[in-house]
């Protein structure tokens, strides 16, 4: 039967030909090529969860009075908005915990790509002929990061609202253009009734088909150009070395989407995240504390937080300190990293195209300014959260937002100049050994015992 | 024998009973016994006063009448107040009521009637008033006006002894020098009204000389017999008492020193001011369990573990404020809390383990209050406030550094907004009311008694693990958690693929 309808297929499209052909491409067998799979399976969570609570969302400010399950807000005015997550949370079967999944993949789903990008960066796998690859990367990063934040934003709780409450501030202090883009995400003056319309259209359609979007690009890319391998017997730059399609790296990739299912679930399952029902509707009057974003805004908020207090005055317009920590620098940052393939091959003159990775070792100088920007991005992102360290270990905030000041300023330099001597050391101890001729030839005697010979002189460094 | 004193007499046992079965009811620790000894005293001092065999004399006899008026004031009034009838009342009461009565305690009218320069004045004119006016007569001849008599004589002369036996709530506290000035000159009057009724060549009283068969000369030897009655009884219970003020006061003194030279050895010991050393010292010194609360305890409790800091007469240091005004909130909640005593000189008191018993704490409760003139208004919270007001007002109000999860949250300059999940509903209340540390203090018209009890409801449910829906709350700490697990899960993902995928 089965094989009837394959043989119909075959018969019409020809797919035998190519199916031959893909099943028994070759995947490098490298553990650290399936980084981006985990991101991609977070991402198939995603939509699927997502699909789920799309049922009962109700993306409407129209203000209501609730009478549900919750006493502690009973008669409380909120959003329906909000009152539809507080039903999907607390009442609706399997709401809580398909929320709950949804949410902790969204914070795995940018956590992975954030890793599979320093593999990508510390390998050199960016190089010619996959610059493109690295962009489309990076757009699906900074979709990803738009995702999570209109996720986060969408149930119109306490929390949330005051990220969307920082959100706006941040856009309106970029000069000349802030009011309108300020109007057009949030359409109108912040608390606006049309800001949770926009942000659910754009969650759940643009922000995806974007993405999806991307990634087939992403894959395709990948596809056509084949994967980069690292160096070892056999590997050149005209080969791939690795494991058939089918069935050895299908059934490895099934078996990894099962396990990235399986630890999100468990996540949902026995780990509470965002309890919206204890933050209460959003009311601009109100706040709480600690407040943060998820982790993945955490750079920006610590880069708001340890920002200099700068109100430049240009052509009798102002433009505000949060632009300088929460606009300009978020700009030099993703603009630093798109052109970063072109910054290096102008650096080191090399416009080869290389399928061969480099170690981390091999290109001192990269691996050390890639730990120093990743230093920064961490120091601001710990910086996030200051004030929940500073109740934790009893330093006052200011003290601590200092110290953080510094350790921006000093920490990426340290950490970078340690990296690039330790990678340089690396790779000269890795050169002498390679020189030092460590194969040695064992041959059998006729008496049966056996012999070694040396295949090089040996040369100590 | 008059059923209707004895009534009475049983109504009063009765009642005190019943305040010392509430008292001991609500305050986990008991009453001390010698209060409810003092209380038995009074009420055999009042049966000896006005029952057979003295009452029957007193009709007829003015040193049989002297003699009871005697009993009343020096004897059954000041063991009347050493029964502790004021702290048993706002102990016993049930929240709302003692809150009114403390309101009423620390009103203008009852701190008007006890003040001491008042209350000695009064208790003087009573006396002399009664004796050379025609009340007196009136008295011996309407029974009526005889209770009305009695009942003023009691009135007037608890009020002059509660200005120098400081237990429950006192609104005038005085010092021992003080308190010997007080008694030293009632001396004096008591013995000029003696002697003036001593040297009386009429019988006062027509009633005598009535009773003493129509002899002016007999009645007049009874009057001169009652006279000396007063002067020298009543000089010498005086004097007594003069020397028992005296003997407290040494005592005081005694334990001031001592606490002195324990801390100046300590200080010796140490080679410097080592807080804790010193504090570990006192509180081996001071820690007697067992001991129930009293004023004297919280006294010497006080000397040896605030007054260091605070001041002998809680006049308060460099190093911490007065607590001359103090409230009853104030000091309860800081102690309930053991934030108080504390370590630290400088920063904020943690939430501890009270190094104090509830009987200890209430022992200095009563010994500072006795010195006080701060609030005595005790919170009300049933714990049954109205839930959903109770949420809005804490995320209006508290949230904004206790979080919305009551988890707490620094606010800045090294103070941190405590996490709640320890304090009860009633630290919760009086930490509202008083304001600790950087906390702003939240008045009634800011939030009224009702506002407060359903916050401290709210405040109660976060605590339970009811509203914990979906799993291990992670501290309640929000995002900063949540990205840990996060990167967690994702580490266990990485060692997933790192054993599914080859390291070369």
């Amino acid at each position: 039967m089965i094989r009837r309808v394959v043989l119909a297929l075959d018969d019409r499209l020809g797919t035998a030909h190519f199916m031959r052909k893909a099943l028994r491409k070759a995947f490098p067998d490298h553990w650290s090529f399936m980084l981006g799979e985990i991101a991609l399976y977070c991402f198939v969570v995603l939509l699927a969860t997502g699909t789920y609570l799309g049922f009962f969302f109700d993306a409407s400010a129209q203000p209501i009075t609730y009478n549900g399950s919750y006493p502690s807000l009973h008669g409380i005015q909120m959003s329906a908005a909000y009152a539809s997550v507080l039903r999907l949370s607390l009442d609706i079967r399997a709401g809580l915990l398909l929320r709950q999944i949804h949410h902790w993949a969204a914070l795995v789903f940018v956590a992975a790509i954030t890793v599979h990008m320093c593999r990508i960066f510390f390998t050199g796998a960016f190089r010619r002929p996959r610059e493109l690859n690295w962009i489309v990367g990076l757009v699906l990063l900074i979709l990803a990061l738009g995702a999570g934040f209109t996720g986060y934003s969408l149930p119109d709780d306490l929390l949330s609202g005051t990220g969307l409450r920082i959100a706006y501030s941040v856009l309106l202090s970029v000069p000349v253009v802030g009011g309108y883009l300020a109007f057009l995400f949030f359409g109108g003056d912040f608390p606006a009734t049309q800001t949770i319309g926009r942000l659910f259209f754009t969650h759940v359609l643009v922000l995806p088909a974007l993405l999806v979007a991307a990634m087939a690009i992403h894959l395709g890319m990948i596809w056509r150009q084949k994967h980069t391998q690292f160096r070892g017997p056999g590997r050149t730059e005209n080969n791939v070395i690795g494991s058939p399609l089918w069935p050895n790296y299908a059934m490895k990739s099934v078996g990894l989407l099962f396990a990235v299912a399986a630890i999100l679930t468990a996540l949902g399952a026995f780990f509470q995240i965002n309890p919206i029902w204890l933050y209460g509707p959003y009311n601009p009057a109100n706040v709480s504390s600690p407040a943060q974003p998820d982790w993945y805004i955490g750079w920006l908020e610590g880069a708001l937080r340890l920002g200099p207090s700068w109100d430049w005055q240009i052509f009798n317009h102002t433009i505000p300190a949060p632009f300088f920590a929460g606009v300009l620098l978020p700009l030099v940052f993703f603009t630093l990293l798109f052109v970063w393939p072109f910054l290096e091959r102008r650096i080191t003159h090399d416009g080869q195209p290389h399928q061969l990775l480099d170690h981390p070792s091999d290109v001192p100088w990269r691996t050390g300014v890639g730990a120093a920007v990743l230093a920064f991005a961490i120091v601001l992102t710990f910086a996030g959260s200051d004030d929940v360290q500073a109740k934790i270990v009893g330093i006052s905030v200011e003290r601590l937002v200092n110290l953080y000041r510094i350790m921006l300023l000093v920490l990426p330099v340290a950490v970078g100049l340690l990296t690039f001597q330790f990678a340089r050391e690396l790779r000269a101890r890795r050169n002498a050994l390679a020189e030092a001729g460590t194969r040695i030839a064992i041959s059998r005697t006729d008496s049966g015992g056996f012999a070694e010979q040396p295949e090089k002189d040996a040369r100590r460094p | 024998m008059n059923y209707a004193i004895v009534l009475l007499l049983l109504l009063a046992i009765g009642l005190y009973g019943w305040l010392v079965r509430r008292y001991d009811a609500q305050r986990i620790h008991q009453i001390n016994r010698w209060h409810v000894a003092a209380f038995g005293a009074t009420i055999a001092a009042l049966y000896l006063a006005l029952e057979p065999p003295l009452e029957p004399f007193a009709d007829g006899s003015f040193f049989a009448h002297m003699a009871q008026h005697m009993l009343l004031v020096y004897v059954a009034a000041p063991l009347f107040l050493l029964s502790a009838p004021m702290m048993l009342l706002l102990g016993s009461l049930d929240l709302t009521k003692a809150r009114r009565l403390g309101r009423f305690l620390s009103g203008p009218f009852w701190r008007f009637l006890t003040f001491p320069v008042f209350t000695w004045l009064f208790f003087m004119a009573v006396m002399w008033g009664a004796h050379f006016s025609p009340l007196y007569e009136l008295a011996l001849t309407y029974p009526a006006v005889h209770i009305l008599e009695h009942a003023l004589f009691l009135t007037s002369a608890v009020l002059f002894w509660q200005a120098i036996i400081h237990i429950g709530p006192v609104s005038w506290p005085m010092n021992f020098p003080l308190r010997i000035v007080y008694v030293f000159l009632a001396m004096p009057q008591g013995a000029f009204l003696g002697l003036a009724l001593y040297q009386t060549r009429v019988a006062l009283y027509s009633h005598y000389v009535a009773s003493h068969g129509g002899s002016a000369a007999a009645a007049l030897a009874d009057q001169h017999a009652g006279a000396a009655l007063m002067w020298i009884a009543g000089g010498l219970l005086l004097f007594v008492v003069f020397m028992a003020v005296v003997a407290m006061w040494g005592r005081y003194e005694r334990r001031l020193g001592e606490q002195l030279d324990a801390q100046f050895d300590a200080q010796l010991r140490s080679g410097a001011i080592s807080a804790i050393a010193l504090g570990l010292a006192l509180f081996a010194l001071g820690a007697r369990p067992g001991v129930a609360a009293t004023l004297d305890q919280g006294r010497s409790l006080y000397q040896i573990h605030c007054s260091s800091c605070h001041g002998a007469n809680l006049q308060g240091s460099a190093n911490a404020p007065s607590l001359r005004d103090v409230s009853l909130d104030a000091i309860d909640f800081y102690l309930t809390t053991g934030r108080m005593p504390t370590s630290v000189l400088s920063g904020q008191n943690q939430h501890r383990t009270p190094i104090f018993s509830p009987a200890e704490i209430d022992a200095l409760i009563a010994f500072v209050m006795s010195r006080s003139h701060g609030s005595r208004v005790v919170p009300l919270v049933d714990n049954a406030g109205n839930l959903a007001r109770g949420r809005a007002l804490f995320i209006a109000n508290c949230a904004a550094c206790h979080g919305a999860t009551a988890t707490g949250g620094s606010v800045g300059y090294g103070w941190i907004a405590p996490s709640l999940d320890r304090a009860t509903v009633t630290q919760v209340a009086q930490a509202i009311r008083v304001g600790p540390g950087v906390m702003p203090q939240f008045d009634e018209h800011t939030l009224t008694d009702r506002d407060v009890n359903d916050i401290v409801r709210y405040v109660n449910v976060l605590q339970t693990d009811v509203v914990n829906a979906g799993g291990l709350p992670l501290g309640d700490l929000g995002p900063v958690a949540e990205g840990l697990v996060a990167w967690l899960g994702l580490g266990l993902l990485i060692v997933i693929i790192r054993l599914i995928g080859s390291s070369a």
